[in-house]
C-alpha cells in the first residue's frame, strides 16, 4: 500500500466551484482588502491568533494535561510526572489498558501513537533509548500531550509532540536530563503546559545547550488548495499593518516578494505575470501557496460577459447590521453624491438572477443612478458568496460519435473558461464558435 | 464538488478480528483484505529524524508535502543531529567528552514483533502480532469504542468482553421438557459430529497408510526404514495433536475479549469513524449474544485454530514461511464468522448497506451514509446532515426512491405499504391519505429511509414548479454502471439545456403535446431530479422599504380609521413598515371597493411574518391553508414594500452542495 499523499481531504475543486467552496466557520473567513482598501480589519479570536505571516489558529483545544510515562524497572510502565500536578490526567485504569500503546513493544517505538478514548486523546511519540548505564539497558519513555477529544483541531499537537520527545532524546543523549534530573524534567512540563496553552509557543532555555523552540502551527482547515486557472483575480484577504509591511514581505521568499504588491484584486493571475515578468506557471504557483497560508483568496475575473446569481447565502445578509454598514460603505461609487441605500443594494442583490449577462442587467438596472459601483457590488457579494458566477458547460450532442479532441472535451464537465485555456483562445470567441457550429449544447451551472 | 471514482478518503482499508484467550498473548484471527508478503519484508531501518520542524513555512515550500508534515519530517534530513541546525546539536557535537563514558543511542527495532510462530508481516508496516497487541484492550477499556491512530493508519472498532456460554446444565431448573429433548437432540448431534470427525480422521490415516506404503514397495530397505520411523512419528504427532486439541477447547473456553476493528485511511472524516465504530459495535454485540446461546465465537475458533495449525504443520515440512500458504484464505474458507466479516467489508466497499446474518440467526444491517450515497452516485453526506435535512422536512414535501427493489425480506408493513404509494407527483400528506399511515408515523419512515439512502426529499411535481440545472457537477451525466439505460446522454443533455437559465415543469412537458409524450417528459423530469442533475427553484419574499426608484405614491385621501386599526392591531408588521402600508392601502382603496381591500389587508397582515425570506410561497400556501393565486394577488398589490427571491430551497441546498 502507498501511504496516501495528503493528510488532509483534498477536494478536487473546479475553476467555476471555486467561489462555492463551503467554509468550516463562516466567521472564519477573513476579511478581503479589495483594491488595496482592506474592509474589515481580522477579528481577535482568541488569544492565539496572530495575524498575517504567523498565521491564524482558531479552535484550538486546550491542552488538559502533560504525563511523561516511562518504563519502570520494578513497576513496568508508570506515569512518572504529569502536569497538572494536582489533577489525574487519566485514571490509573485507563492508563494500564493502553500502557502497550504509551510505551510499546520496539516495534512502535519512534512512531506518533494517538489513543482517543472516552473523554480525550492522548498524543505520543515512544521513544526507547539503549545505553549499558540503564538498569534494563532500555530507557523507554514517552511525553505525552492530552487533549479534550470534543475538537478534531488537535493534529496541530502532532508534530509539536515528537519535536518534543526528539528534543529530551538530544538532552538526555548530552546530560542524561531525563534520568539524572526528575526535578528539572517537571519544571520543563510546566513551563511548555503553560506557555502552550497561553500563547500556542514557547522557547524555553532548558540546558546550557538546549534551547526548546515549540509552537502549534495551523492545520490550514484541512482543505487542499483549488486548482488555480490564470483568469483567476487573487485578492489579499489579511490586513497589513503598513508599519510592519516592510518587515514582512521581507520575509517571504522572492517570488512572493515580488507578486504580493502587484495584487490588487482587479489583475488576474496572467495579468500579474506580465506585469512582473515571471513565468505564469510560477506565479500561479505561488498564489496556490498564497492560498494555501490563506493570505489570498481567489474571484473570478469580473467580466460583464458574466452571469451572476444570488445564492440562498444572501439571506443573513438581511439583518446582519455590521455587514451592511460594510457593505453599503464599499460599494458606494468613488466621487459620486447619491449614497447607497441599504433597500436599493438588496434588491440589486436579489435581482441578479440566472440568464441575464451583467453588461444586460447594468443596462437594466443601472446600478450607478443608486450610487453603486457595479464591480465593486459585484466583488463584495462574491467575496462574502452571496453571488455565485455561473459557468457555460458546453456538451456535444451525439458525443460518442464525435472524434473530434474538442467535441470529447465537452462532457458536460469542463466550463468553456477551462475548454478556453486549455485550447488558448478567448472564452467568448469559443462559445461564439461552439454556438455557430450547432452541435453543442449550453448548461449553465 | 465533483465526485472521484471512488473515494479514496472514506474507504475502509481492512477489517480485523483480533482475540485474546485467558492467560495467553493476544492473537489477530483474521484480516481481510491481507496482502501477503513473502518472504516477511524487513522492517526498514526507520531513518532518524529531523528535528528541525519549520515553525514558519516558507511560501516556497511544496504544498503538497505540508499538509502531511509527519511524513515530512520523517523523510526529511539524514542525521540525528544535524538536521533543523537547532543551537544544542552542533554545540553538544563541538563539546569535549569524557570518552569512558557511554551515551544513550535510540534504539531502532530491526526485526518485526514476532510473539506466534503464525505472525505476519502487514502492509501497514506492523506485524499481525503487534495489531492483536494494540488492539486487544485490558479490562477496564472492554465494551467501549476504540479510535487508535499510529503514524498514518487509524483504527476504529469496539472491544468485547466475551459472555460464557450458559450449558444449559446449568439452567436445569429452568428448562422445560421440550428443550430438554432438544438438548438429547443437540449432543446426538454432538456425538455425531464427533463420529464423523473421527471417521474424517481415520480416514485421512489410511490414505496416507496407503501412499506410504505404495512408495514402500517401490524403495529401497534402507529408505523403508527411514519412512517407517517417520511413520511411527507421525502416529504419535498425531496422537499428539489430538491430545492437545482435547487440551486446547478446554482452553479455549476460556476466552476472554474480541474485537473487530476497521483499518481507515488518515484524513477519514470524523463521522465516517464513528459509523465505522458503530458496526463494529453491532457486529460485536451480535458474536457476543451468538456466543452466549451456541458457543458460536468458541466453536469458530477451534475451527480457525484447526486451519492455523495445519498450515503451521504444512510450513514446518515444508519449510516455507507460514505467510506462503495464504492463512487467512484458508481460514475464510472454512469459518463461517471470517466470511461473515468480509461480506460485511466487501458491502461496505461496493454499496455501503451492509446485510448479514451471525450464525445464520442474527440479522445485522448497518448502512455508512456517506458511501452508500456515493454507490447511489450522489455527494456524500454524514449523518448530522441528514438529521438537519430531516429537520427541515415538512408534510408538503414528497420522496423519490433512489432504487425500487427493497432489498429487506421482511419489511414492516407500513413501509412496504408506504413504498407502494411513493410517486414523485405525492406529498408525505398525500402518501398518509392514501395509505392511511398518519404523517407522523410517515415522517419517521421517510427519516428511517434517509438514513439508509433509500430516497431524495424534493417538493412533488407540480406544473408550476420552476427548475434550473443544479450546481452538482457530475461527471458523465450518464453512469454506465448505475444508471437506467432509458436515457441516453442526448436526451439529458437536451434537457438541461432547456432548463438553462431555467423553467417551469408545465413548459418543459409542454401540455400541447401528445399524452405518450408529456408522460416521458415526466419520467425525463423525475430522473434528472433523481440524480440531482437540476433542482427547484423557489420564491421567497423580503419586506423592505420601497426602491428609491419606485417611491410610493400620495394618497389622495387618508386611510380610513378602521383599517389603520386593523394595522395598527394586528403587531406583525415592523412599525417602520406600518406608514407604507397605509398608505399601499390607500391607494389601493381608490381603485377598488372597500370590502376586497379590506380582506386583502387582512390576508396580508397574516402574511407579514412570513415575507422574511425564511418561507417560499409554497410553504405560505401550505401554512395558510391558501391557493396560489390568492397569495400572489395580495403580494402583488404591496408590490413596492415585497422584493422577491429566487432560489433553492433548504432541502436542495443541504443535498446537493
Amino acid at each position: 500500500m502507498t501511504p496516501p499523499k495528503h493528510r488532509f481531504r483534498p477536494k478536487s475543486i473546479t475553476l467555476s466551484s471555486v467561489d462555492e467552496i463551503e467554509p468550516i466557520d463562516e466567521n472564519e473567513i477573513p476579511p478581503p482588502c479589495v483594491i488595496g482598501r482592506p474592509i474589515r480589519s481580522p477579528v481577535e479570536k482568541s488569544e492565539i491568533s496572530r495575524i498575517f505571516a504567523d498565521f491564524l489558529t482558531f479552535n484550538v483545544p486546550k491542552l488538559t494535561a502533560i504525563i511523561y510515562a516511562e518504563f519502570d524497572k520494578d513497576y513496568g510502565p508508570t506515569v512518572r510526572y504529569q502536569v497538572p500536578e494536582n489533577k489525574q490526567a487519566i485514571s490509573k485504569e485507563t492508563f494500564n489498558s493502553f500502557s502497550a500503546l504509551i510505551l510499546p513493544k520496539e516495534d512502535l517505538l519512534n512512531r506518533m501513537i494517538k489513543v482517543i478514548f472516552k473523554e480525550c486523546k492522548i498524543i505520543g511519540h515512544p521513544i526507547g533509548l539503549d545505553c549499558p548505564t540503564y538498569p534494563r539497558g532500555r530507557h523507554i519513555f514517552n511525553m505525552c500531550f492530552i487533549v479534550p477529544k470534543d475538537s478534531s483541531a488537535d493534529c496541530m499537537y502532532e508534530p509539536l509532540v515528537q519535536k518534543l520527545n526528539e528534543y529530551l532524546v538530544d538532552m538526555e543523549q548530552e546530560c542524561f536530563f531525563l534520568t539524572k534530573r526528575p526535578e528539572d524534567v517537571k519544571g520543563l512540563m510546566n513551563q511548555i503546559f503553560d506557555k502552550v496553552n497561553e500563547k500556542g509557543e514557547c522557547v524555553i532555555k532548558v540546558t546550557d545547550l538546549t534551547t526548546m523552540h515549540l509552537r502549534l502551527c495551523p492545520a490550514y482547515r484541512g482543505v487542499e488548495p483549488p486548482v488555480v486557472s490564470l483568469y483567476m483575480v487573487p485578492m489579499l484577504i489579511r490586513k497589513i499593518r503598513t508599519e510592519e509591511y516592510d518587515r514582512i514581505i521581507e520575509k517571504m521568499d522572492v517570488l512572493s516578494q515580488k507578486i504580493i504588491p502587484e495584487i490588487d484584486g482587479v489583475r488576474c493571475v496572467r495579468e500579474i505575470a506580465m506585469k512582473v515578468s515571471i513565468d505564469a506557471d510560477l506565479v500561479l504557483r505561488c498564489v496556490r501557496n498564497l492560498i494555501f497560508y490563506e493570505c489570498v483568496q481567489l474571484v473570478p475575473l469580473l467580466l460583464y460577459a458574466n452571469t451572476y446569481v444570488a445564492t440562498e447565502k444572501l439571506h443573513p445578509f438581511y439583518h446582519d447590521q455590521t455587514l451592511i454598514q460594510e457593505c453599503l460603505d464599499f460599494v458606494g461609487l468613488q466621487g459620486s453624491e447619491v449614497n447607497p441605500k441599504y433597500s436599493d443594494v438588496f434588491r440589486l442583490y436579489l435581482s441578479l438572477r440566472c440568464g441575464m449577462t451583467l453588461r444586460k442587467w447594468v443596462e437594466a438596472y443601472d446600478p450607478r443612478s443608486y450610487g453603486v459601483d457595479e464591480r465593486r457590488f459585484i466583488q463584495f457579494g462574491m467575496f462574502h458568496r452571496f453571488l455565485r458566477k455561473l459557468s457555460v458547460y458546453p456538451l456535444a450532442k451525439n458525443r460518442i460519435s464525435c472524434t473530434g479532441k474538442l467535441s470529447r472535451a465537452c462532457d458536460g464537465t469542463q466550463s468553456i473558461e477551462d475548454l478556453a485555456v486549455a485550447h488558448s483562445i478567448q472564452p467568448e470567441i469559443l462559445l461564439e464558435l461552439l454556438t455557430e457550429s450547432n452541435r453543442f449544447e449550453f448548461i449553465c451551472k | 464538488l465533483r465526485m472521484e471514482e471512488d473515494d479514496p478518503i472514506n474507504r475502509p482499508l481492512a477489517v480485523i478480528l483480533v482475540a485474546q484467550r485467558e492467560g495467553q498473548s493476544e492473537e489477530t484471527l483474521y484480516m481481510y483484505p491481507f496482502t501477503y508478503c513473502d518472504p516477511p519484508t524487513p522492517i526498514p531501518s526507520t531513518p532518524p529524524i529531523n528535528r528541525g520542524f519549520p515553525s514558519v513555512p516558507s511560501t516556497g515550500s511544496s504544498i503538497g508535502s505540508m499538509g502531511n508534515a509527519l511524513s515530512v519530517l520523517r523523510l526529511g534530513g539524514t542525521s540525528l543531529f544535524g538536521g533543523g541546525g537547532t543551537q544544542p546539536s552542533s554545540g553538544f557535537l563541538n563539546r569535549k567528552e569524557p570518552k569512558e563514558q557511554p551515551r544513550p543511542t535510540i534504539h531502532y527495532p530491526r526485526e518485526m514483533y514476532h510473539a506466534q510462530a503464525t505472525t505476519m508481516q502487514t502492509t501497514f508496516g506492523i506485524s499481525t502480532s503487534m495489531l492483536a497487541s494494540i488492539l486487544c484492550v485490558k479490562k477496564a477499556c472492554l465494551d467501549h469504542v476504540l479510535e487508535l491512530k499510529i503514524d498514518n493508519i487509524r483504527f476504529a472498532g469496539y472491544a468485547k468482553q466475551v459472555t460464557a456460554h450458559k450449558r444449559k446444565e446449568d439452567n436445569e431448573m429452568l428448562m422445560i421438557m421440550d428443550e430438554e429433548e432438544e438438548e438429547e437432540d443437540r449432543d446426538d448431534d454432538d456425538e455425531g459430529l464427533e463420529i464423523m470427525r473421527r471417521n474424517r480422521k481415520e480416514e485421512k490415516n489410511e490414505v496416507k497408510n496407503e501412499d506410504d506404503e505404495d512408495i514402500d514397495d517401490e524403495t529401497t530397505e534402507e529408505i523403508e526404514d527411514g519412512k517407517m520411523k517417520m511413520k511411527d512419528d507421525d502416529d504419535k504427532s498425531e496422537i499428539e495433536e489430538e491430545e492437545k486439541e482435547g487440551k486446547r477447547k478446554e482452553e479455549i473456553a476460556k476466552i476472554s475479549m474480541f474485537g473487530i476493528n476497521f483499518i481507515l485511511p488518515p484524513n477519514t472524516e470524523q463521522h465516517v469513524i464513528c459509523s465505522f465504530q458503530r458496526l463494529a459495535k453491532k457486529l460485536s454485540i451480535a458474536i457476543n449474544e451468538m456466543q452466549k446461546q451456541n458457543n458460536y465465537l468458541e466453536d469458530e475458533l477451534v475451527v480457525i485454530d484447526q486451519v492455523t495449525n495445519e498450515i503451521e504443520a504444512e510450513a514446518n515440512a515444508s519449510k516455507m514461511s507460514y505467510a506462503s500458504r495464504r492463512p487467512y484464505e484458508r481460514i475464510r474458507e472454512k469459518s463461517l464468522l471470517c466470511q461473515t466479516l468480509t461480506k460485511v467489508f466487501d458491502d461496505v466497499i461496493e454499496t455501503g448497506v451492509v446485510q448479514v446474518f451471525i450464525d445464520r440467526l442474527i440479522d445485522v444491517s448497518f448502512c455508512v451514509e456517506s458511501r452508500a450515497l456515493r454507490f447511489a452516485s450522489l455527494p456524500p453526506r454524514s449523518r448530522a446532515d441528514l438529521d438537519r435535512l430531516v429537520s427541515h422536512l415538512r408534510p408538503y414535501h414528497g420522496l423519490i426512491l433512489l432504487k425500487d427493489v427493497w432489498p429487506n425480506p421482511d419489511p414492516n408493513p407500513s413501509v412496504a405499504l408506504l413504498l407502494k404509494h411513493c410517486t414523485p407527483e405525492k406529498s408525505i400528506i398525500d402518501i398518509s391519505a392514501a395509505t392511511g399511515i398518519p404523517i407522523l408515523q410517515v415522517l419517521l419512515i421517510v427519516r428511517h429511509l434517509l438514513l439508509w439512502a433509500r430516497v431524495i426529499i424534493i417538493y412533488p411535481l407540480s406544473n408550476n414548479n420552476v427548475y434550473t440545472s443544479s450546481t452538482f457537477t457530475k461527471a458523465p451525466l450518464v453512469d454506465p454502471t448505475f444508471m437506467s439505460t432509458e436515457w441516453s446522454e442526448d436526451q439529458i443533455a437536451n434537457a438541461l439545456a432547456f432548463f438553462n437559465p431555467y423553467a417551469t415543469l408545465s413548459k418543459f412537458v409542454d401540455p400541447t403535446e401528445v399524452l405518450v409524450e408529456q408522460q416521458v417528459r415526466g419520467r425525463l423530469m423525475t430522473h434528472l431530479l433523481r440524480h440531482q442533475l437540476v433542482m427547484q427553484l423557489h420564491r421567497y419574499y423580503y419586506m423592505m422599504e420601497p426602491s428609491s426608484r419606485y417611491p410610493i405614491g400620495v394618497p389622495k385621501k387618508q386611510l380610513p380609521d378602521s383599517l389603520m386599526r386593523m394595522i395598527k392591531a394586528s403587531k406583525l408588521i415592523h412599525f417602520q413598515f406600518e406608514g407604507f402600508v397605509a398608505d399601499i392601502t390607500a391607494l389601493e382603496l381608490e381603485k377598488s371597493s372597500y370590502g376586497k381591500v379590506a380582506k386583502k389587508l387582512s390576508l396580508f397582515l397574516i402574511l407579514a411574518p412570513l415575507l422574511n425570506g425564511q418561507h417560499h410561497i409554497e410553504d405560505m400556501m401550505y401554512r395558510l391553508n391558501a391557493t396560489r393565486k390568492t397569495i400572489l394577488t395580495v403580494i402583488d398589490v404591496y408590490s413596492l414594500i415585497i422584493a422577491d427571491f429566487l432560489r433553492p430551497d433548504e432541502i436542495s441546498a443541504l443535498s446537493i452542495y
